[in-house]
């Protein structure tokens, strides 16, 4: 359930979790299902775990402690954002959302209530909702044209400052959040959030006050963006926007655990929970809890828990989008876990063994037919690491094949369709261009101290590295079946070096064009109504460059912070 | 408040064409007057007189001590010529002159007075004038001391506005529909955040949403300023200028605008486009002006959208272009921008208005001015646009000047740059009627070359021209130039075509060389005509023929500010106005 609109999906820094861990014991499968075939390591298939789901046997292994954590990088998701044609921005000073037309680069300032902070997109109805946390309200914006936005306030609950809206634009969820709100005081309602239902023509919000469980950390949508999973310290609650009217969210909890398992009469206390993933249809939650092998798998229909021991701490846990499996990387035994969800009740694990390669992280593709295994450990932290392979795993019958790369890896986008990614490399310490290296003989030394990424066709592994002059920042995959187009814009900055540029590459061809910015690049998005992929950046008065994701040709929009100054 | 009456003038009958060795008999009819005892205050008065402000077919003079306009009309007959000399009252105490847009009418601008004893008050005028006389002068109230004008390119508008930050509001404006003559002028107070305007620009039928919209823009420090010239009740629209690299608080001074109005999108969206630079920023702001049918009654119908568009350094000038499409798409609009990017270096930076992207060309030379050339060039049979760059620092170094060929100049960048050795420094540089030919007149020496902009060819010419003591023909073909010192009575007439200087022998010393073009609006050639205006404080002129000066074609005229000066109607100018 990323946040995916048309075709197009958006990347802005990196993949997935990190833990070390344990394991659980799968119940096995049929004969004859590749899922449980006894195959060996070498053969890449998946072999039935020896724990079954409620048990324990065998001694948790280790998970090779000695190993740094994997690195997982977060989406960045700054503002601005796109509903199809419109890029909106909040301003919390001038009291003001920015309009842009991505079309004209008309824009526009409306006002809106007092401090406008966090904003989101309504999907593509070109519209979005902004909390105004001076006023305690919701201001939504619908833009028909330039200079025709509507704007509807209505209250919310008080010192809101979080808002997740549906995937569809009809629905969203104001809360507190903690960590947004820094060292600001504390409101009175630690679990007051207000739902907000939008009309289908996005002029019109109907908001309901309600509680959920303390303290909300995030929220997730189904699939259909009909129900929302409020997750919370230690529940998930269930808002069913289409009966709104008829009853209260439901909470789950996670449920208790011992504080030592080895003694039934050690006291339980409420699951620490660090990771809440909901699949996409809504029917159930995994639970990962950091430097646990246990994971929980959550019955969102009948609020049972059932508990999985994996064979080691997970460095990486992830759910395919329609939560059928999920997959755990144990890095520490150079082994992945394949969790059968199809019965929440009765979770099956299989693991495989993965040689040649690190299996630090791991993520399935959007299609779920494939996911992408290698580790952001760098050989300069555990010398002899095998770093610079991308192992693309086939989830059907578990046969690893390792893509080599030329650097290693720091994070990994993968196009909708699975066909395409993109790897930025991490940068060994040194100066690539030190004259004590050998230019031809020491190329390699030179190419691990530079910076850069790779496209990778990962059906045929074919792979082409772009060395940059600068740490690759925030990068967007964009797809569009209709046309025919795999593109990946990557934006470069380094301030000291004037470095401010996006490297377009076709990911068809790896034909690579540089688009030269005139400012820092600091957030990239896509316009989906008009196919244009915008990069903010920094900029005294605000820069937007829109890119044609068709043809790469640049638009660019500056000072519509000063249009915030035109008195009219 | 009784206006002063203006009866309506008819031209003076003047004694026939005057050779140039003629009594001085005006000059002694007012040494006469005031010689004679109990002489009025108006005799005793010191004779200030502006001008001349060169016509359509006359020269003007704001007589400021007696009132009055006087026109000089020299009329081209078989032998010489034929003066006429007209003179028009105005109101109280004249301050300036100034010729129409189209230089078929004088606008002068009053100060009016506060009135006293024996002395009616009179506000502040603009009046409009006929310099043949045959209509009477348009009074237009301004009721306020403004002490500058700008006017529409198309002759139908100007505002009155201060130039001076003395002003009780300074930001306070008249607005004059020229081409009405019962209508009042608007008085406009300018919203302001604390400065004054540093100019004012008509932005006459900028085609808005489709609509051809007048609309004035006004320049000041950290601010534009739009207001619509038809819908006058309707607000300002104020926009911030900012330098994104100094922060909101830095001064930001807009020194210049250049409009983009045809083919600027060359789509349904189509906007035309307003430039503005400032004195260090190295930005160009871009406003884009969107029609904004949602505005409130008292609001402006259209709204700026402002794009900071950044460039290779400072904005030294900069001037728009047109290009040609994509097969089947309409031309595009260009914003070409010379900016300086370091001690003697300089950068053109192409700008594309509707996607903010920018080419840059770095210069082999210093350049701080442009021009733009459209001629067919014979030798590529096709038609060229080329950019003429130069540096007009004063006291500069440069002696070089570049040609940009703006053909696909985006991608060729360099490739249709091209150098030429001026020979020296420039000083100014005067465009001719021919499409491909400039005048330089080189700095220090004031020496004068010839260049074609086609051939990159630099004709140097033996003779030296005084900026100020030059004239070029209207069409073009010659230019008129005195001896620099403002002591020779020779002027020369150089055939630029010929490269020939022809020297005309005159009985006075040179203070002004004036071409007149003739009434556009007429097929005759009445008033086409050199003058040269000797300084003379009671008038002094001499017209020859334009397109072959010639001492045996010269006729003159003398005395002409003199004339009347002892039938002044003296009771008119009698009276004490109160102290202010």
């Amino acid at each position: 359930m990323n946040g995916r609109a048309a075709g197009v999906v958006v990347v802005a820094g990196l993949v997935l979790a990190v833990a070390l861990g344990a394991w659980t014991c799968g119940s096995g499968g049929a004969d004859g299902d590749p899922w449980d075939d006894d195959r060996g390591a070498d053969s890449g298939g998946w072999e039935a775990s020896e724990r079954d789901a409620a048990g324990d046997q065998g001694a948790v292994r280790d998970a090779g402690p000695d190993l740094p954590p994997e690195r997982e990088e977060n989406p960045d998701l700054r503002v601005p954002r796109a509903s199809n044609r419109f890029v909106y921005m909040s301003n919390t000073v001038a009291d003001n959302v920015v309009v842009i037309d991505s079309v004209t680069l008309a824009v526009e300032l409306v006002g809106v209530g007092d401090a406008p902070a966090a904003l989101e997109a309504l999907g593509t109805l070109d519209a979005a909702a902004v909390i105004n946390r001076g006023s305690d309200s919701v201001s939504l914006i619908r833009t028909m044209a330039i200079g025709e936005s509507v704007v509807s306030e209505e209250m919310v609950a008080p010192d809101t400052n979080a808002l997740s809206v549906s995937p569809t634009g009809l629905y969203g969820v104001t809360w507190y959040d903690v960590a947004a709100a820094g060292s600001a005081p504390l409101p009175p309602g630690l679990q007051d959030v207000s739902l907000l239902e939008f009309d289908s023509d996005a002029v019109r919000v109907r908001v309901v006050q309600t509680t959920v469980a303390s303290r909300p950390v995030e929220i997730e949508w189904s699939d259909d963006g009909r129900t929302a999973f409020v997750v919370a310290k230690h529940h998930v609650c269930i808002v069913e926007f289409e009966t709104l009217d008829e009853s209260l969210p439901r909470c789950v909890g996670f449920g208790m655990v011992s504080t030592n398992p080895e003694d039934p009469w050690a006291p339980m206390v409420a699951r620490r929970v660090d990771e809440v993933d909901v699949s996409g249809d809504g029917r159930l939650a995994v639970l990962r809890t950091d430097d646990s092998e246990r994971i929980a798998v959550l019955d969102l229909s009948d609020d049972a828990i059932v508990e999985v021991v994996l064979p080691a701490v997970p460095s990486d846990l992830d759910l395919a989008g329609d939560g059928t499996f999920a997959l755990a990387a144990m890095r520490g035994l150079g082994q992945i876990a394949r969790i059968d969800l199809a019965d929440p009740a009765a979770p099956e694990v299989y693991v495989a063994d993965v040689r040649g390669l690190l299996a630090g992280q791991i993520t399935i593709s959007p299609d779920g037919t494939r996911a992408l295994i290698f580790s952001s450990v760098s050989r300069e932290e555990v010398p002899g690491a095998l770093t610079e392979v991308l192992g693309v795993l086939d989830v059907a019958d578990a046969t690893i094949s390792p893509v080599p790369l030329e650097k290693e890896v720091r994070a990994i986008g993968i196009t909708p369709d699975g066909e395409y990614a993109v790897v930025i490399h991490r940068k060994n310490s040194g100066n690539p261009d030190d004259p004590a290296l050998h230019p031809v003989d020491d190329i390699e030394e030179r190419i691990d101290r530079s910076y850069g990424f790779s496209l990778v066709h990962i059906r045929t592994g074919r792979v082409s590295l772009q060395i940059t002059p600068t740490d690759p920042g925030p990068f967007l995959l964009y797809q569009d079946a209709r046309e025919g187009i795999h593109k990946a814009f990557v934006t470069l900055r380094d301030d000291a070096a004037r470095i401010r540029e996006v490297r377009v590459a076709d990911l068809r061809t790896f034909t690579v064009r540089t688009t030269l910015l005139g400012s820092p690049p600091a957030s990239i998005g896509v316009a989906p109504g008009s196919r244009k992929v915008f990069v903010g950046q920094d900029h005294a008065t605000g820069r937007i460059t829109f890119l044609d994701a068709r043809d790469g040709s640049a638009r660019t929009v500056t000072g519509f912070q000063i249009n915030d100054w035109i008195v009219e | 408040m009784k206006p002063h009456s203006h009866p309506r003038p008819s031209p003076e009958p003047m004694p026939g064409p005057c050779p140039l060795r003629s009594i001085l008999a005006a000059a002694c009819l007012a040494g006469a007057a005031v010689s004679c005892g109990d002489r009025a205050a108006i005799h005793e008065a010191d004779w200030d007189v502006e001008g001349p402000a060169p016509l359509a077919t006359h020269l003007a003079y704001l007589d400021r001590t007696r009132e009055e306009v006087v026109t000089v009309r020299a009329k081209e007959t078989a032998t010489r010529f034929a003066f006429e000399v007209v003179r028009q009252p105005v109101g109280r105490n004249p301050a300036f002159l100034l010729a129409s847009a189209d230089g078929t009418r004088a606008l002068v601008v009053t100060r009016g007075t506060l009135g006293g004893p024996g002395l009616p008050e009179q506000e502040e005028r603009l009046y409009r004038i006929d310099p043949a006389g045959r209509e009477a002068p348009v009074e237009y109230s301004l009721r306020s001391p403004f002490d500058r004008i700008s006017l529409s390119g198309d002759g139908r508008w100007a505002i009155a506005w201060f130039g001076h930050a003395d002003a009780v509001n300074p930001n306070q404006m008249a607005v004059v529909r020229l081409d009405r003559t019962r209508e009042s002028p608007t008085l406009r107070a300018l919203r302001s955040y604390g400065g004054r305007p540093l100019s004012v620009h008509l932005l006459t039928d900028l085609p808005v949403g489709g609509v051809p919209r007048q609309i004035a823009l006004t320049l000041s420090e950290n601010y534009a300023t739009m207001f619509d010239l038809e819908n006058l009740h309707r607000r300002d629209t104020t926009i911030r200028l900012i330098d994104p690299r100094s922060g909101a608080s830095a001064r930001v001074i807009p020194e210049d605008a250049v409009v983009a109005k045809e083919h600027v999108s060359g789509s349904a969206d189509e906007m035309p486009y307003v430039f503005l630079r400032a004195q260090g920023v190295a930005d160009v702001y871009a406003l884009a002006i969107f029609p904004n049918p949602a505005a409130a009654d008292d609001q402006n119908d259209f709204r700026p959208v402002v794009n900071q568009v950044s460039v290779a350094g400072v904005p030294e000038d900069f001037v728009v272009f047109t290009r040609d499409g994509a097969a089947g798409e309409r031309p595009e609009v260009r914003l070409l921008v010379v900016a300086g990017s370091g001690w003697r270096s300089s950068v053109v930076s192409i700008v594309d208005p509707r996607t903010a992207n920018r080419w840059d060309v770095p210069l082999e030379t210093s350049a701080t001015r442009v021009l733009l050339f459209a001629f067919n060039d014979d030798r590529a049979g096709r038609a060229r646009s080329v950019a003429f760059l130069w540096d007009a620092t004063r006291g500069g170094v440069e002696t070089r000047g570049s040609f940009l060929d703006l053909e696909n100049v985006e991608t060729r960048r360099t490739l249709n740059l091209e150098v030429l050795d001026l020979g020296s420094t420039v000083d100014a540089v005067i465009p001719t009627a021919d499409p491909v030919k400039l005048l330089l007149v080189h700095g220090g020496i004031s020496r004068v070359s010839v260049l074609n902009v086609a051939e990159r060819t630099v004709d140097r010419i033996g003779t030296t021209v005084s900026v100020g003591l030059s004239a070029m023909h209207p069409d073009g073909k010659a230019l008129f130039f005195a001896g620099t010192g403002g002591a020779s009575s020779r002027i020369s007439a150089l055939d630029l075509e010929m490269r020939h200087a022809q020297d005309v022998r005159l009985d006075a010393p040179v203070r002004r060389l004036l071409a007149l073009p003739g009434d556009p609006n007429l097929r005759t050639r009445d008033g086409r005509a050199l003058l040269v205006d000797h300084g003379w404080a009671s008038g002094y002129v001499t017209a020859l023929p334009l397109d072959q000066p010639h001492r045996a074609r010269a006729s003159s005229i003398q005395g002409f500010l003199a004339q009347g000066a002892l039938d002044i109607d003296t009771e008119h100018y009698e009276g004490t106005e109160v102290a202010p």
